[in-house]
């Protein structure tokens, strides 16, 4: 897709949104609620119409400002945040439902609906309806509801969202699975960095109606491209540096030279950061954490700067100790920053 | 490429167009009305004094209805507030038992059509009355029917449109969550501190949406004052509309347009007062889903309950069997004993009387085919409705309520306007038929099927839509596999209100009526006003047993409904 706009009214939904998804590719699209990364699945499935842009399946041109594939022919599947499964149709109709429009003869349709619900492990329940079913139960049926029709492409929106927590550590394992094994191609979205990072082979942070950062989950945590990708990846601390370096790692004393006076900014991972570190930078320790395995320590350094320890042993608050970076990477100011000013941000 | 390829503006369009027809049944009429009597004075201005509409503002005869009608529905209008509140308060806020009988009950002269009201209690006081001759105390011949005055024709209007005011208080009730009562309990209000500083201001606008309903109801109401007021000479203004169409034809068309347009205008001043007066009252605090208030009566529960029970055997019990027992005897004027026991009435009434039996086949033929289009022609206007976020859409919702809100004889008039004439093309007039009745059923009533039917599609998952596009199927595709099936409960509920609120209908087939095409509502005011009352109780008694069959049928249906579909249940 490229160049993508969606406008709401007055409100804009999404601006100048470009990426190029690889076929057999699990992208996740990661945003706080309200970003467009919903708006985005929607334009992909053919639900909204997009005001610039267009959106290419392969050679085939899906929708542009002047014209749309009908959602109903564009090889999409998805699996919605409620499952949307039919409530007056059985688990095996509900299933067969996609092939039934498309007049699939009938015995080819038994053949595909008994394996996609083999697939899905739900064959004793072909006869069941949805409300008789668990979430995980309803949340595999819609799966195999989008797969029996072996569309180009699989859209998850928030499909982890409605489940318990014990649930979806379970589910992750499936989908990832499911892709491995499956090799489609799955644009996935989520609010859940966790989430996104564990399962996806790249990840989308949108922010505000635009594409922050397109990388491998990898790329993300340890090389965010501006503060609000590494805010929002987390467990961090953001610094201002006294020379500009985004997009840069930082090492040895290039790391030490924090400053509050600094307009630059670099992003600072708790495991780079050493305490205790003779002639190292002056730090206060003000809160001591037991994590179980580790102790997390905000430190206060002498400009006002906080920043982000582990410590194997327990340091009591108020204690002092001297602070060593081991690296440190660069980022370009964010749009918010761009004003400057407020100091002391802190992730993590 | 072309044959996959839907253009854009046209999939935005296509089923939009639905709505055409839609919006023309609902507002030719209407508008036709106001543009004509407007045109008339306007086209002339130099003639102003000659228009019909000057002429009728300055006539004594118009102005003496509007104060009749002004002061029927005002008495009117503080009964049903005052047994509204009593019941919407007992019944909301409290613990009582029964209180789903409770409301079943008191809901029912709501549905009940207004002349079998007037009917039946007409049967409940007076000389004749079958029920008091029996009991032994009936007053002495020559005595004066109380009824036929103006405060008796507020009673009933009181009566009738009670339900309303309980409805909407009941919804404001619903709503008030507990915590908020606890708080000021907490804050050191005593009860009676806390309804008048906490309940009463955050029920106010229910309070005053369900005055407003009632009294604009009470406003267009014909069967009441028709039945008690006509014989005395009482006339408000949809019967003296009425009673000049009647006794005049069509050749007074342009004074009662005018009359029309004037009652209009006194709608319009209520629906404005209302929307005044609810403008800063918004309370709603949405999304709480707390507990809502229950107050323990403790040892007032069984007085309370006997009350409530009483007053219900005086305001429906009391009138029916009056009703009933009329029906049973052979002639009217006797008291009732198992001797004398007669069902000849109802014998007359399915096997000699032609105009009994074409007056069921007419109503049962015309409401059946009226819920039966509307329905068809809603389902999908509903579905674009529910789907489409559309401004305009939004409009034109609200203009399906125009004919339904209006008072029927103004609706009946602009049905006269637009269709006394030949059709053109065909050159066939509809007046005098059934189907200028057909029609104005349509319009008046398209709202009744519409609303069940649109709220089933907003509390449906867009999601079981789309994922149904997804899966490769069209809009009829769609329509017909998935949404159908879905919201099937609803229309089913919107055709039977349809059916229940077309078989009974007087106000508009009054005015619209001829010889040949009567409907039961006409048929019971014709029986009534020649002094067959033992032939009209007899058919009055079967319409109420028709309404509490369709009720029991909806009731049955209650669980698989979309919320707030019937309107006697939360």
């Amino acid at each position: 897709m490229t160049a993508l706009a969606k406008h709401f009214g007055q409100h804009v939904a999404l601006e100048g949104l470009s990426m190029t998804i690889e076929p057999g590719e699990f992208v996740a699209l990661l945003g706080p609620s309200g970003c467009g990364k919903s708006t985005t699945l929607r334009l992909l499935a053919g639900f909204e119409t997009p005001d610039h842009g267009e959106i290419y399946l392969g050679d085939q041109r899906l929708s542009s400002a002047q014209m749309q594939v009908p959602p109903e022919q564009r090889r999409m599947g998805m699996v919605f945040q409620s499952y949307a499964l039919w409530p007056h149709l059985s688990v095996a109709g509900n299933v067969d439902y996609p092939l039934r429009v498309q007049k699939v003869a009938s015995s080819e349709r038994r053949r595909r609906v008994e394996a996609v619900l083999a697939r899905v492990d739900m064959t004793a329940m072909a006869g069941r309806y949805p409300r008789e079913l668990s979430g995980g139960q309803r949340q595999r049926v819609a799966l195999a509801r989008c797969l029996v029709s072996q569309p180009a492409v699989i859209l998850l929106d928030e499909p982890l969202a409605n489940l318990d927590r014990h649930l979806r550590a379970s589910m992750e394992d499936y989908f990832r699975d499911f892709h491995r094994e499956t090799g489609t191609t799955m644009v996935y979205v989520t609010h859940d960095q966790d989430e996104a990072m564990a399962l996806a082979d790249r990840v989308a942070v949108m922010q505000a109606g635009r594409l922050k950062q397109f990388a491998t989950p990898e790329t993300l945590y340890h090389q965010p491209v501006d503060v609000d990708v590494a805010r929002f990846i987390g467990q961090g601390s953001i610094v201002h540096l006294t020379r500009a370096a985004a997009g840069e790692w930082l090492t040895g004393s290039e790391a030490q030279r924090l400053s509050d006076q600094g307009r630059a900014r670099g992003f600072v991972r708790p495991q780079h950061v050493v305490t205790g570190v003779e002639g190292g930078l002056p730090a206060q320790v003000e809160r001591c954490i037991f994590r179980g395995e580790r102790h997390v320590l905000s430190l206060r350094l002498a400009d006002g700067q906080s920043l982000t320890a582990y410590s194997a042993a327990a340091q009591p608050s108020g204690s002092r100790t001297g602070v060593a970076i081991e690296r440190l990477w660069g980022l370009e100011a964010g749009e918010r920053e761009v004003k400057g000013a407020d100091a002391r941000a802190s992730a993590g | 490429m072309a044959a996959t390829v839907m253009m854009r503006g046209l999939p935005r369009l296509g089923p939009a167009l639905l709505f055409v027809p839609a919006l023309l049944i609902c507002l030719l009429p209407v508008g036709q009305l106001l543009i004509e009597a407007l045109l008339a004075t306007l086209a002339a201005p130099a003639e102003w004094r000659d228009s019909p509409l000057f002429e009728v503002l300055t006539s004594t005869t118009t102005w003496r209805a509007t104060g009749h009608s002004l002061y029927t529905t005002a008495l009117g209008t503080l009964i049903s507030v005052v047994l509204g509140m009593l019941f919407a308060f007992a019944l909301a806020l409290t613990d009582l038992r029964g209180r789903r009988a409770l409301v079943i009950c008191f809901m029912l002269p709501m549905m009940i059509p207004p002349q079998v009201t007037a009917l039946a209690w007409l049967q409940l006081f007076g000389p004749a009355s079958t029920l008091l001759i029996t009991l032994g105390i009936a007053p002495a011949l020559g005595a004066p029917q109380p009824l036929y005055s103006a405060e008796g024709i507020a009673l009933l209007l009181g009566i009738q449109h009670a339900p309303m005011v309980f409805l909407a208080l009941r919804a404001s009730l619903a709503e008030l969550p507990a915590e908020l009562v606890e708080a000021a309990r907490l804050s050191g209000a005593a009860p009676r501190t806390v309804w008048r500083t906490v309940i009463l201001p955050l029920c106010a606008p229910g309070l005053i949406a369900g005055t407003a309903i009632a009294a604009i109801a009470a406003l267009g109401n014909f069967g009441i004052p028709a039945m008690l007021g006509i014989p005395v000479g009482y006339y408000t203004l949809p019967t003296l509309i009425y009673q000049q169409l009647a006794g005049f034809g069509t050749g007074v068309l342009d004074r009662v347009a005018s009359l029309a347009l004037l009652m209009t205008a006194l709608v319009g001043v209520g629906i404005w007062l209302q929307h005044h007066l609810l403008a800063r009252r918004d309370y709603r605090l949405g999304g709480q889903g707390a507990r809502a208030l229950t107050l323990a009566t403790g040892h007032w529960r069984w007085p309370l309950t006997l009350m409530l029970w009483a007053i219900l055997a005086l305001i429906l019990v009391a009138p029916l069997m009056a009703l009933i027992s009329t029906s049973l005897v052979p002639a009217f004027g006797m008291g009732l004993d198992w001797q004398h026991l007669s069902l000849a009435a109802y014998q007359e009434m399915f096997t000699r009387q032609a105009v009994t039996a074409r007056a069921f086949t007419n109503s049962l033929w015309l409401a059946g085919s009226a819920a039966v289009v509307l329905v068809a022609l809603t389902l999908p206007l509903a579905w674009q409705l529910a789907r489409r976020r559309s401004r305009v859409l939004g409009v034109c919702a609200a203009l399906f309520d125009v004919p339904f809100a209006l008072p029927g004889v103004v609706l009946a008039i602009a049905c006269i306007m637009v269709f006394s004439r030949p059709l053109p093309i065909i050159e066939y007039s509809l007046y005098g038929t059934l189907g200028i009745i057909f029609i104005a059923y349509l319009s008046r009533f398209l709202v009744v099927a519409l609303k069940p039917l649109h709220s089933a599609f907003v509390q449906l998952d867009p999601g079981l839509e789309e994922a149904a596009r997804l899966a490769g199927a069209g809009p009829m595709r769609r329509l017909w596999d998935i949404l159908l099936p879905l919201v099937a409960p609803a229309a089913m509920a919107g055709g039977l209100l349809v059916f229940l609120s077309a078989v009974n209908e007087l106000t508009v087939s009054a005015l619209l009526w001829s010889a040949g095409n009567e409907t039961l509502g006409v048929l019971i005011f014709n029986l009534d006003d020649g002094g067959d009352s033992v032939l009209a109780s007899a058919v009055a008694v079967v319409t109420v047993a028709m309404v509490v069959a369709l009720m029991g049928a909806l009731e049955l249906m209650a669980r698989r409904l979309p919320k707030g579909v019937l309107p006697w249940q939360q």
